[in-house]
This record gives C-alpha cells, sequence and structure tokens, in this order.
C-alpha cells in the first residue's frame, strides 16, 4: 500500500507536474518571449538532445521483451521504417507500417 | 456576445463535437496503437494498472512517460526521475508559445482553454498548426479542445486496456507493439524540430544517449539532453547558422 502511494505520488509529481509546468510556463511566455530567444532556443535543443537518446536508448538497450529481439532485426526495422518514411512522401503511416512489417518479417524468419 | 453574421452560427458545442471527430484521423489512430504499446512497456517494467492510467491521464506526454517508466523500473529516485522528465518537457513550452496566438479569440471559454493548454503534446501540435487556419478563429479553441478532450479520453482507457490484454496476444505482436513506441518517436520527433540546432541536437542526443547509458546509467539521459543540448547550441551559435 505503501509502494502503491509512492508510485502515485512519483507519477503525479516526477510525472505530471514536472511536465504540466512547461505548458503553463508556455502561457506565461506567450506574447512576451520571441521563439528565437537563445533560452529558448537552447532548452528545445536540451529537450530534443534528451528524447533523441532515450529513442536510441530503447532501441540499442532494450529493456523486457525486446530484449529478446536481435540487434540486427531492431536496426533493420527501425531503418527501413526511417527510410519508408522519407522517401514516400513522409507518411508517418508508411513509415511506422513499413518499420513493423520488416520487424514482424524478419522475427519471423528467426533473424 | 457579439454575433458576427459572417460566421458559420454553429454553437461551440457544435465545434467541439467536430474537433472530436477527428479522433477517427490517422495521426490520432497512431498515437493510439503507440499508447497500446505503452500499456505493455508500463507492465513489462512492473507499472500497475490504475498506475499506469494514472500516468497517460496526467501527464499526457508519451516520452515522458517513457522516460518515467524507465526511473520508476530502475529504482533511481523521485529528483532523478523529476529532472529527467522535467527536462524532456521543456520542449512543450516553445509549442505551447507557438500555439496560442492561433487560437486566442475574445470569447472566453476558460474550460476549454484549460482542456488545449493541459493536452499540448506533438500529436495535437501538428494536427493543430496544420490544421486550425480553415477553422473560424472564435471556434478554434471549442474546436481543439474537443479534439484533444476526446483524444485523452479514448488514450487513458486505451493503456488501461492494453495493460491487461498484453498478456494475451500472441507474442510477437506484443513485441512489435514495444518496437512502435521507439520507431514513432524518431520519425515524429525530428518532424517538429526547427532549423538546424534542433536537428545537431537530436543527431547529438541519438549519439551520447547510448554512449552514456553504457557508462552512466542512472544520469545518462540528464546528460544527454544537457550535453547534447548544450553542444548544438553553442555550435549553430558560433558558425551564425540561421536556428
Amino acid at each position: 500500500m505503501n509502494d502503491q502511494l509512492a508510485t502515485w505520488i512519483v507519477v503525479l509529481f516526477a510525472g505530471a507536474f514536472c511536465t504540466h509546468i512547461w505548458r503553463w510556463f508556455g502561457v506565461f511566455f506567450a506574447g512576451q518571449l520571441d521563439a528565437d530567444n537563445n533560452w529558448i532556443v537552447w532548452a528545445r535543443a536540451v529537450a530534443t538532445a534528451l528524447i533523441a537518446g532515450i529513442i536510441a536508448k530503447l532501441i540499442l538497450f532494450p529493456s523486457g521483451e525486446l530484449v529478446n529481439v536481435s540487434l540486427f532485426t531492431r536496426l533493420a526495422a527501425t531503418g527501413t521504417g526511417v527510410a519508408a518514411y522519407y522517401f514516400l512522401q513522409k507518411k508517418l503511416l508508411i513509415g511506422v507500417v513499413a518499420g513493423e512489417i520488416c520487424f514482424i518479417v524478419l522475427i519471423s524468419l528467426g533473424i | 456576445m457579439p454575433v458576427n453574421h459572417h460566421e458559420i452560427p454553429y454553437s461551440s458545442n457544435r465545434w467541439l463535437l467536430l474537433g472530436a471527430k477527428n479522433v477517427f484521423s490517422i495521426p490520432a489512430l497512431i498515437l493510439m496503437v503507440s499508447f497500446v504499446g505503452f500499456g505493455s512497456f508500463a507492465r513489462e517494467n512492473g507499472i500497475g494498472l490504475f498506475e499506469t492510467m494514472l500516468m497517460t491521464g496526467s501527464i499526457w506526454a508519451l516520452p515522458a512517460q517513457v522516460i518515467l517508466t524507465e526511473n520508476i523500473a530502475a529504482s533511481t529516485g523521485v529528483l532523478t526521475a523529476a529532472v529527467a522528465v522535467g527536462l524532456s518537457s521543456i520542449r512543450l513550452m516553445p509549442m505551447v508559445m507557438a500555439l496560442l496566438p492561433e487560437i486566442q479569440s475574445d470569447r472566453r471559454r476558460v474550460f476549454h482553454y484549460f482542456v488545449v493548454i493541459s493536452c499540448v503534446a506533438i500529436t495535437i501540435w501538428v494536427f493543430a498548426m496544420h490544421r486550425i487556419k480553415d477553422i473560424p478563429r472564435h471556434a478554434r479553441i471549442s474546436y481543439l479542445a474537443g479534439f484533444a478532450g476526446s483524444l485523452w479520453l479514448c488514450n487513458v482507457l486505451i493503456t488501461g486496456i492494453a495493460h491487461q490484454l498484453s498478456g494475451l496476444v500472441p507474442p510477437i505482436i506484443a513485441t512489435a507493439l514495444l518496437f512502435l513506441m521507439p520507431l514513432y518517436f524518431l520519425i515524429t520527433l525530428p518532424g517538429a524540430a526547427r532549423g538546424n540546432t534542433d536537428k545537431l541536437a537530436f543527431i547529438f542526443g541519438v549519439a551520447l544517449g547510448p554512449a552514456l547509458f553504457i557508462y552512466l546509467p542512472d544520469y545518462s539521459l540528464i546528460l544527454t539532453g544537457l550535453t547534447g543540448g548544450t553542444l548544438a547550441f553553442i555550435i549553430t551559435r558560433f558558425r551564425k547558422i540561421s536556428t
């Protein structure tokens, strides 16, 4: 029970509060700060690098079931999805479906 | 309330409904499938059903949820989790700043504003920036609130259902769903990048994330963000490449 309560607090504080605060800062700063303001550009770069980092981590060092999928399959499916997105009209659906099909086919082949 | 006869005289509830219809669109569908992936991801990392739904409902930003889940699973502590989530969510601030002038009108529907602002995340933001220009200004906030509110509700439910069903689907599908999230991020996030600083930050992040994870697993995310982002910022500023 205590564990559960601790998780709720982590979710509401570390998760919800730390996310929503930026939405409210956005409301506060709208019309006051230029989007090209150095601080905003820097903040966006930090957030972008951090999320790029977690994406790469999820693909290269996954946890759970994905560990059992070979690195080759993970990378090949990622490459296929991204390539399909950029070469076929930049449609998100096409990229995601192509990557997933490649992923499932390679697993089925036991690669 | 002043009536402008040049505008289509729909009620705000009607606009709310018209906005809500967009839950049946491709971007909404892909987001939903990604939340299916998150539901099983959370379960794999030992997060309970209620906590998983609470995450989607209260945070409503998929990268932040994934980061928080990983931090809870690795027991890194509240503060590390808070900093990592906080840094990843900074990007929401400029998104709100860019969106607000597009949806402001003199008609005050405070609750609708609240729904829209609280729900700003990549899918809704991209949708709004592309489509909102076709909606009469007075109706934009209601239209978007309809979409944001219904998308939020659907995904809170979907996360819960996925969490419960993830043991029942064939393993290959379950694994494919787990793989969907990183793939979805990898394709959508560079699309939201603006200018060279963000592109460079993205490349640095991809390179630094796994490298730092090997040596400093606990703080790798925060360090990746601060180092990669700051480097990208300095390099583009120094070389005077426009952002």
